[in-house]
């Protein structure tokens, strides 16, 4: 018995293998941590945030980050046009925006993975009809679709949701079938069918592990996606509306006031540039990291 | 006494048994046909197999021999169970085989399995092998986890690998060795019948000696029956107790090994052997200046093997010699033996 | 003067901070006009020897040889372009898979053209003309049809012809097959071989052949070359290593074909070497074959040296065999 598990913890799975060379890549761990380090930050907003998101200080508007001259200790950041602190909007707005953003994907993925996998394995007439509804949506800059939808069913912050969603959810239905497709075309799949699998067991004994690096992958770059559109959504007024800490929306509440109090709009660009910075450099190391296994 | 023992008694008791009696796998007048859409209202007949019989008794080897385009690969996908004979029965044990229920699938899939040409294809990669295997259990049988276990390292041990090779995953391997861990699938359901479609083509020379030695010990110890599709003759001679020779879909020549080699009739084996540079001095003329080819009368049929053959008769031009039975053991279909 | 003499290569392959030697210390003497059989199993590095010779080496491999001289004239006193240049005018070389060296987007008229192009002859009448010739020259029936197709209308033995036809357009004094047949089936597999020979017995070319089957190097060749594990093992006249291999490797591949006229006796067993093919990190120290070599002796733990033994031709081990060997002819 004990020498199985000697042999086990010798022979790296998988995943444990993907670990292994993904910590070798500096550029891609470095930029894990700054994400997790905000993922912290979301999840412990109310600890981390010295002020609610929404009280506003009067005879505190406009002020500039602590290490201006005229900054204010309390506020490290500085207030807005109404004397709202910005670092707990920001804080809170983090929040706001991963929670959002997980949402999305999640049930995009789940809703596209399902239907994708359903018309891989089903060899029915709507499979054509359906693919070419996906690869006309796909086609389109997912971002103006968003806008599009929104600007139909009306602005707020459910309808963005859904918006986002509904944008999503061909990028994972296409690519699931495809992949699917094509690991049916393999021998070793054919050798589980010959072992009397039926489709299930199929799926997920044999498929499933090979095409859960694509899957996984797209999970996350459609995880980035989803904050930049949630945010670009919120800037044009379409996505959350006032008084939400959303990022987007704080921009837009601050571009008015771009020339006299340019850090109330550098402070959340550079909060949305380097969250999606640090996904989309995770996402690149998990890309090499997977392509690897994938060579051999 | 152990579990192996009465599973090996009990095969041995059944191989008896079917000595005296019916063939383990029986096919009848097997054809297959594809439709190709060649233009927007014309569509083709491609007929893969045409008429096949195959009788295989337990415990022997049937070679089949052929190349690209004879028709080896269709037949092996409907005794398999992967495609459906356009006409024409599969029996096993005497059972014929329904390929639509569910029930008859399952029992073939248990007793007839294959093994694949490509080992570095056939093996799921984010697998470990002990995994793989214990898929194919989990699937057909209802043994514990441990009798699982128990199973998988007795099977790997019994293909030349160890215990402790469960736990990798197939890109550790070589070739030959992969195609062991194929072998190892193959039987560890303890099926009466391997199918395997040229295991060795894509091994290297001394590698293939070992997996046929494994082949070949396999079959003493479990009683296994084995078809064996290849296109190397010396392979063949070797490994096989009967050999079936396939051109254009169907077949042209089987009978017992010591007869096809020692005396091959039909002129596409004895072009076969001309083309193998250890056979060849015996049968140089098969493979002399090439024939011109014959103009074809439309819808009229012809011996498949007639733009090739020296001894072409005219005959040949307007009728398709049936597969006879001229000795015991031993069918050929060619107007010149009949 | 000889045609090819290469004097101890090493190509080497830089992956992750090592380099993994795939060649080493190769050295080969062959004569003008010489059909040459290079036999190895996968991972000798026989493929890798065929770049080598044609400079097309991806650039990660590193290439060092004291001496590689092709038809007079040493490869490695040139620049990088004029090693090229001088090997297109000299030596050919053809692969396994025909379908992979012919390009799918043009027709067969356009790749013989643009070969015709490199080798100066000009004008379509010409050109025409000279495709005709070469495509007869192969044995193809009708050679205007063939030109005017795509090589995916083409079945592989014809691809394969088209191949050779190219590879002889200027009369190159070098022709090397790598596994020429190996993806053919076994009744045109004969008849491309002897294409290949004919065609240097009309035109003075040297032929390598590389392959993995022994057998059919038997008949068609002067001299073979045995390569285990990146290193000639033994190089003699066809003759002499068929009759006596006087390498233990040689006498192993030998011995694991199916010999003709051994039927399926029960218990019968064909000989073979146990193990694999040391992988390139973790070649044995000394003789690569020593782990699987059943007449290894202590010696073995050095690395042997390539000697000539008299009337036979060279050997690498430290006791290489004497036996009388015979490889049923048919």
């Amino acid at each position: 018995m004990s020498t199985n598990f000697y042999i086990q913890a010798q022979i790296p799975s998988v995943y444990q293998k993907w670990w292994l060379d993904f910590k070798t890549n500096k550029l891609a761990l470095n930029a894990l941590v700054i994400f997790i380090t905000i993922l912290l930050i979301a999840i412990f907003a109310n600890i981390i945030a010295p002020f609610d998101p929404t009280t506003q200080f009067e005879n505190a508007a406009h002020r500039p980050p602590f290490w201006y001259n005229n900054g204010d200790g309390r506020f490290l950041l500085g207030t807005d046009d109404l004397g709202r602190d910005l670092f707990s909007r920001l804080v809170y707005g983090a929040r706001l925006s991963l929670s959002l953003a997980s949402l999305v994907v999640i049930v995009s993925s789940i809703i596209g993975i399902s239907f994708g996998a359903f018309l891989a394995f089903s060899a029915s007439w709507v499979d054509t009809p359906i693919m070419k509804i996906m690869s006309f949506i796909l086609s389109l800059p997912s971002l103006l679709l968003a806008i599009v939808i929104v600007a139909i069913i009306g602005p707020g912050l459910p309808n963005a949701i859904y918006a986002v969603m509904l944008v999503l959810i061909p990028h994972f239905l296409i690519s699931t079938r495809s992949a699917i497709k094509l690991e049916l075309k393999n021998e070793y799949t054919t050798a589980m069918c010959l072992d009397g699998a039926n489709q299930f067991q199929l799926l997920f004994y044999a498929i499933l592990p090979n095409i859960l690096p694509s899957l996984v992958l797209q999970m996350v770059v459609a995880f980035s996606t989803a904050i930049l559109e949630i945010a670009a959504l919120g800037f044009l007024g379409l996505g959350a509306q006032a008084p939400y800490p959303e990022w987007g929306t704080i921009l837009s509440e601050s571009y008015d006031y771009l020339v006299f109090a340019p850090w109330s709009v550098a402070v959340p660009g550079l909060a949305i540039f380097f969250t999606i910075l640090s996904i989309n450099l995770v996402a690149e190391g998990l890309r090499d990291v997977m392509n690897i296994e994938k060579h051999r | 006494m152990a579990k192996s023992d009465v599973i090996r008694l009990s095969i041995k008791i059944k191989n008896s048994r079917e000595v005296n009696s019916m063939p383990i796998l029986e096919l009848k007048n097997i054809c297959k046909k594809y439709s190709l859409v060649t233009g927007l209202f014309s569509v083709n007949q491609l007929h893969a197999n045409i008429s096949i019989n195959l009788s295989l008794n337990a415990g022997k080897t049937l070679a089949i021999v052929g190349e690209s385009g004879s028709g080896k690969s269709t037949l092996a996908k409907q005794i398999i169970g992967i495609e459906k004979p356009t006409s024409g029965d599969v029996f096993l044990n005497g059972k014929k085989l329904d390929f639509d229920s569910s029930e008859h699938r399952k029992e073939r899939f248990r007793e007839i399995r294959m093994i694949f040409q490509n080992p570095y294809e056939s093996i799921n990669p984010q697998l470990r092998i002990g995994e793989t295997l214990n898929h194919t259990l989990k699937i057909n049988t209802r043994l514990s986890s441990l009798e699982r276990r128990k199973k998988i390292e007795q099977t790997l041990l019994l293909v030349g690998l160890q215990k402790s090779h469960q736990y990798h995953y197939a890109h550790s391997f070589s070739g030959g060795q992969r195609q062991r861990i194929a072998i190892a699938r193959a039987i560890i359901l303890q099926p009466s019948i391997i199918l395997a479609d040229e295991p060795l083509s894509a091994l290297d020379v001394s590698v293939q000696a070992q997996i046929i030695n494994l082949l070949q010990s396999l079959q003493e110890k479990l009683g296994i029956s084995i078809i064996f599709i290849s296109h190397d003759l010396s392979v063949v001679e070797h490994i096989a107790d009967d050999v079936m020779v396939m051109y254009q879909g169907s077949v042209v020549e089987e009978g017992k090994v010591s007869q096809i080699f020692d005396e091959p009739l039909h002129p596409y084996t004895q072009k076969l052997f001309a083309s193998t540079p250890t056979y060849r001095n015996r049968f140089e003329h098969a493979i002399q200046t090439p024939v011109a080819k014959i103009k074809k009368v439309l819808n009229k049929p012809y011996c498949s093997y007639v733009d090739f053959c020296h001894y072409r008769e005219d005959r040949c031009k307007t009728s398709s010699p049936e597969i006879v039975q001229t000795k015991q053991d031993y069918r050929i279909a060619c107007f010149k033996y009949e | 003067m000889s045609l090819l003499h290469i004097e101890n290569l090493n190509v080497s392959l830089k992956v992750q901070n090592n380099d993994l030697l795939i060649l080493e210390q190769f050295s080969l003497r062959m004569a003008e006009n010489e059909r040459l059989g290079l036999v190895g199993e996968s991972g000798s590095g026989k493929s890798t020897l065929a770049l080598a010779i044609m400079g097309l080496l991806s650039s990660n491999m590193k290439l060092t040889a004291d001496y590689m001289n092709l038809d007079g004239e040493d490869l490695m006193k040139m620049s990088v372009e004029d090693r090229r240049c001088y090997i297109s005018t000299k030596a050919s070389i053809i692969f396994q898979d025909p379908l992979a060296s012919l390009n799918p987007c043009f027709k067969i008229s356009q790749q013989v053209n643009e070969i015709l192009s490199l080798h100066a002859i000009r004008g379509k009448k010409l050109k025409h003309q000279t495709s005709v010739e070469l495509l007869d020259a192969v044995a193809i029936r009708h050679p205007e049809n063939v030109l005017k197709m795509y090589p995916y209308q083409l079945s592989g033995g014809m691809n394969q012809r088209v191949a050779i036809a190219i590879a002889m357009i200027g009369n190159p004094k070098l022709l090397i097959a790598d596994e020429p047949t190996t993806s053919l089936d076994v009744t045109i597999q004969s008849q491309i071989l002897k294409l290949l020979f004919e065609q240097k017995r009309s035109s003075q070319t040297g032929i390598i052949l590389i392959t993995h089957d022994f057998p059919l190097l038997a008949e068609s060749t002067d001299k073979i070359g045995v390569i285990y594990s990146g290193q000639m093992m033994e190089h003699a006249s066809t003759k002499n290593i068929l009759k006596h291999p006087h390498h233990p490797y040689s006498r192993a591949l030998l011995d694991s074909i199916p010999r003709m006229g051994q039927r399926h006796n029960k218990g019968s067993r064909l000989y073979s070497l146990g193990g694999q093919i040391p992988s390139l990190e973790n070649t044995p120290v000394g003789c690569r074959l020593g782990p699987r070599c059943n007449k290894a002796v202590k010696q073995c733990v050095k690395p042997p040296q390539l000697t000539s033994i008299e009337n036979h031709g060279k050997v690498r081990c430290h006791s290489p065999l004497y036996k009388n060997k015979e490889l049923s002819r048919s």
